[in-house]
């Protein structure tokens, strides 16, 4: 099977679908803060809204590192 | 070799289709973390330049020209942003954003209530602090900060 044997298949199967789904959770949680920034930018509250920004930037900065494990040839890849 | 049956049912050459594939999704999310990112960023950014420096001191009339119990509308800090007079007793003036925090309409002031109306979605505000009384608005109105210079009325900030 191209290559790879079934367990291998599995294991890459597996991998993708953890990596999945976690940038799942990722994405909405960033959409929430999305939701809190335009909240408390039209309450004028800036220091919230600098929160969620930062805290939108560890999310991407979490996604971009997540999806290394999926790169064909990257990190991991058996 | 016959051709499969499901073949002649499903006669789609599989090479030239352009299906996506798990892995390009889960890439793909990436980019839509990387979107959310940005319109915060941006957002942050608008506040940063929405703070900068005071805003301008504006005659708005003379109080005697607003009878006990009336409104007027005006624009401040610029002619984008319709604000609504108020005077509530003989030295009570109030003044607020005239844009509904629910989704913008233009509030009404209503005497006998002494509250702001939003026609759109029946929305209130209290007429004193702006405060929401009912409906779908989130927030208070934006309060305009008034200066009796005389009979002058002067607009000197706001909290919007």
């Amino acid at each position: 099977m191209n290559g790879f044997s079934r367990r291998q298949q599995s294991q890459r199967m597996a991998r993708l679908y953890a990596v999945m789904t976690c940038l799942l959770i990722v994405v909405v949680g960033q959409f929430v803060l999305l939701l809190v920034g335009v909240e408390s930018f039209w309450r004028g509250q800036t220091q919230i809204l600098l929160a969620s920004t930062l805290a939108s930037a560890v999310g991407l900065a979490g996604a971009t590192w997540l999806v290394r494990y999926i790169i064909p040839g990257g990190t991991h890849e058996n | 070799m016959k051709t499969p049956a499901w073949k002649d049912d499903f006669p789609i050459s599989w090479p030239d289709d352009d299906l996506v594939t798990r892995r390009e999704f889960t890439k793909s999310l990436v980019w839509v973390s990387c979107a959310s990112f940005l319109a915060n960023a941006a957002l942050l950014g608008r506040a940063a330049v929405r703070g900068d420096g005071p805003l301008p001191q504006k005659n708005i009339g003379r109080a005697d020209d607003l009878p006990i119990g009336g409104a007027r509308v005006f624009h401040y800090p610029d002619e984008t942003e319709p604000c609504v007079l108020v005077r509530l007793s003989e030295q009570e003036f109030v003044a607020f954003s005239q844009r509904c925090t629910h989704l913008g309409c233009p509030v009404l002031y209503q005497a006998k209530e002494q509250r702001l109306e939003c026609p759109c979605h029946e929305g209130a505000f209290d007429a004193r602090t702006g405060a929401v009384l009912y409906g779908p608005p989130p927030r208070p109105l934006g309060v305009i900060a008034l200066e009796t210079r005389g009979n002058e009325l002067w607009a000197v900030g706001a909290k919007l």
